[in-house]
């Protein structure tokens, strides 16, 4: 990993805003080819760092280093390497979608003509391009901004809560299209949501931040097993508290989660099978087994102390 | 329903500045028509008719005169000559003297006068010679009504004169002769009693020995002759008359008046003494352009102070920031579409304004002279309107770029147009209370002394109103001197635009 030059790397970004500090030394990288996830409650500081990566604030300490350049030292090359989407896309409303690409086209070097084209087809807007963008739905909307950021072709791309306003045939759409243009043309991007189910089939790495502070960076899986204490099972049968007194007491076995139907119990693969045979030997029916995964949701609560901060 | 979005409130104020632009000067020269008074007997028959009117109006007026006027035989010594002279003594007061005198006059030319051969105003001889034959008889009467025991030396010598130029006067308006004229002239000047100035005399005849120009004309050439001999009398005597108090000239008022008087003379020669409808058409452009000005401060300062703040305020900001081009690039390309729309309001309304005036009085313009090192410089009509006008324009691009600067701080799109507006409309305000309660030292450096500039660049205008050096006389000097003005405004924007850019540049966008 160290070899390959990171995308986008941050380091000991700092901001506060008069005496709060929205963001407290906080570094990663991202690398070309994945889907990194950003997480973290209201409040934590995501968009302030999208913010400062895009240029919209200036860090009070730190350094952006956006795909070999310093945003400081070379801020047009840095800046011609990167695309994104912060919070709602804005367009000038009184003009037509295509318009609004020609426009900011012209904003970097060499976009060729038929670019424009390409992106409207890629976010599946090519029929009403000609239209003037205050016509457009909220989710058309995403769409322009989706196919603007795309439109250079950037190394990077940063999107803020990306799939806000889209339907669920437009969120797998979204889907698609970040992870071919991560996974095939090769792109870092970075996505930052609260939708966890989304991000748990979107992502290769996620990075957690709360106050401001990165808690923790590392691959989904890594994530999800952790959280997990130990493996469990959940055990269908039509009668749960008889079956369960029975492995409790008699196999030592750790019981929880007593339902109607169901039980949990803690085990691994090699002796889930004992599990059953003590259950069938003793009389119990076995309805069904199954895992019990854990959620990027309980990880993500579990890390971050169940916050919803309210400001 | 039409929402009142700021993209239509500007194409309203542009279609409004053109508008004005094209119907301005038209309706400005119909009342410059209307106003231009009708002179009254402009051929034979009207004036003859107008002149019977007038006489009937003053014999009602006067009712009986019998009474009041005294004939007696009068021993006069005069130059130690005793002689008896038939008198007249009037016992009027000052305005029946008046309706009396004229009474007389009309009554001789209603009898005498051939009104077909020479009407009256169609030359300024004849217009010219009534007037002073007029005059000259209400002398004679005004003297007439000082009583016989307090005539003295003094008084035969002045009713002499008087009677002199009445007589010359009624020989140059039977006759048309401008001789005459001119003989009586001499005479009244003389008396320090004239109607005219003799120096304005004797050019006009050079120009028109026989009287034939026609009044419009020669009022213009009266004008001008008028403003030398004023500018050279002061000159002569060393003294500014045209106040309460006379008062010594300074060394900038003796250049500017040379200057003056150099720049008439050579209008003079070269005949560029326009008509009264052309002088007409350039203060109707520049009243039109005056006015339309107002309607492109509106129209440049909405643009200006929403031209950063409606982008912070919708977001739409967000697409030129993400771009790979810095902040400072983006602020210029700002400011200098802004500076592009100034300029082409100012080109479209003088413009279009010019050529309406154009089109609405059919003459030509004047071209701009100047004194500059000793030498007679000529700027074309056109390219001094524009100069002109953006001389004029510069305090605008202080505001403009106020307005810029404010903009440029807030997502509140109205705050910098209100403000901006508020300071153009009113900023004259302060200065002036200020002027009235006593000149300080501080006062100035407040800006709205030094903004008015075009009064100092182009101080040789052709407009009464515009005239330098009597707004000087009112108020003793309405603003600084030309270079200080210009180094103050060029740091106000250096000022200005350096809040904008450091604004722009280092704004967190939320």
């Amino acid at each position: 990993m160290s070899e390959i030059q990171p995308a986008l790397s941050i380091q000991h970004i700092t901001k506060a805003f008069g005496s709060k500090v929205a963001v407290d030394d906080v570094s990663f990288d991202v690398f070309p080819g994945e889907v990194f996830g950003f997480l973290g409650p209201n409040g934590a500081g995501k968009t302030t760092i999208i913010k400062s990566v895009m240029g919209f604030i200036r860090p009070d300490k730190g350094t952006v280093i956006i795909n070999g350049y310093n945003t400081k030292k070379n801020y047009e090359k840095a800046m011609s390497s990167i695309g994104g989407i912060v919070e709602n896309p804005e367009m000038y409303a009184n003009l037509s979608a295509r318009l609004n690409l020609k426009m900011y086209a012209r904003l970097h070097d060499n976009i060729p003509k038929e670019r424009i084209d390409e992106v409207l087809e890629v976010v599946g807007l090519k029929e009403r391009a000609n239209e003037a963008i205050k016509k457009y739905s909220l989710g058309m909307k995403q769409r322009i901004g989706l196919a603007q950021a795309l439109l250079h072709k950037p190394k990077m791309l940063i999107l803020d809560e990306p799939t806000n306003g889209l339907d669920p045939a437009g969120i797998h759409q979204l889907r698609d299209i970040l992870k071919d243009y991560a996974h095939k043309e090769g792109a870092a991007v970075m996505v930052s949501s609260h939708l966890l189910s989304e991000m748990q089939m979107m992502c290769d790495r996620v990075g957690i931040i709360n106050h401001g502070k990165l808690i923790r960076i590392c691959t989904l899986d890594e994530l999800t097993n952790q959280a997990a204490n130990s493996t469990l099972y959940r055990i269908k049968t039509s009668e749960p508290k008889k079956a369960a007194e029975e492995l409790a007491t008699n196999h030592n076995y750790k019981i929880s989660n007593i339902s109607e139907n169901s039980f949990d119990v803690e085990t691994d693969e090699a002796h889930v099978n004992e599990c059953v045979r003590i259950m069938v030997d003793t009389g119990s029916d076995i309805l069904g087994v199954q895992k019990v995964e854990t959620s990027l949701e309980d990880a993500f609560l579990q890390l971050t102390g169940g916050g919803i901060e309210i400001e | 329903m039409i929402k009142i979005t700021h993209r239509i409130s500007v194409w309203i104020v542009t279609a409004l500045l053109i508008a004005i632009a094209i119907f301005a000067p038209m309706v400005f020269s119909r009342l410059e028509e209307e106003y231009y008074f009708e002179l009254p007997y402009s051929d034979g028959e009207s004036s003859k008719q107008s002149l019977t009117e007038t006489r009937d109006s003053l014999v009602q007026q006067l009712g009986d005169t019998n009474s009041s006027i005294h004939h007696s035989n009068v021993h006069f010594n005069y130059n130690n000559e005793t002689t008896e002279v038939f008198a007249t003594w009037l016992d009027l007061n000052e305005e029946d003297i008046d309706s009396y005198s004229n009474l007389t006059c009309i009554n001789n030319l209603l009898s005498g006068y051939d009104f077909n051969k020479y009407p009256f105003s169609a030359t300024w001889l004849s217009f010219s010679a009534y007037r002073c034959y007029l005059y000259s008889h209400r002398t004679i009467c005004r003297l007439n009504t000082i009583p016989f025991s307090d005539r003295d030396d003094s008084w035969y010598e002045s009713f002499q004169k008087a009677n002199q130029a009445y007589d010359l006067y009624s020989s140059a308006l039977y006759n048309h002769s401008f001789s005459a004229f001119y003989e009586a002239e001499k005479i009244m000047s003389e008396t320090e009693d004239n109607f005219h100035s003799l120096f304005v005399t004797e050019r006009l005849m050079e120009i028109d020995p026989n009287g034939e120009l026609s009044f419009d004309d020669t009022v213009t050439l009266e004008y001008f002759l008028t403003q030398i001999d004023r500018y050279q009398g002061m000159l002569e005597t060393n003294l500014n008359d045209s106040g309460e108090l006379p008062r010594i000239l300074t060394e900038k008022e003796r250049e500017l008046f040379a200057e003056k008087i150099a720049i008439l003379n050579y209008k003079f020669d070269h005949r560029q003494l326009f008509s009264e409808s052309s002088y007409a058409a350039h203060t109707i452009n520049a009243m039109s352009i005056k006015f339309g000005r107002y309607c492109m401060i509106i129209l440049v300062l909405l643009i200006a102070g929403t031209s950063v703040s409606q982008e912070l305020a919708t977001g739409s900001i967000k697409s030129l920031i993400i771009a790979p081009v810095r902040r400072w690039k983006i602020f210029l390309a700002k400011l200098l579409s802004i500076l592009t729309w100034f300029v082409l309001a100012a080109f479209l309304l003088t413009g279009i304004s010019t050529l309406s005036t154009l089109l609405a009085t059919h003459s030509p313009l004047p071209n701009y002279i100047y004194v500059s090192g000793g030498m007679i410089y000529r700027i074309p009509y056109f390219l001094y309107v524009i100069m002109s006008f953006f001389v004029e324009c510069l305090p605008l691009l202080v505001y403009l770029l106020l307005a810029f600067m404010i903009s440029c701080m807030s997502k509140n799109t109205g705050i910098s147009v209100a403000i901006s507006t508020g300071l153009v409309l009113g900023a004259n305000l302060p200065s002036l209370l200020v002027n009235i309660l006593g000149r300080k030292r501080w006062v100035d450096f407040l800006p709205s002394m030094n903004m008015n500039i075009v009064n100092l660049v182009f101080k040789h205008t052709d407009l009464m109103y515009n005239d330098y050096y009597t707004a000087d006389e009112i108020t003793g000097s309405l603003s600084n001197p030309l270079g200080f003005s210009l180094i103050y405004t060029a740091i106000l924007i250096i000022i200005l635009l350096y809040i904008a850019y450091d604004a722009f540049t280092r704004k967190d966008i939320q």
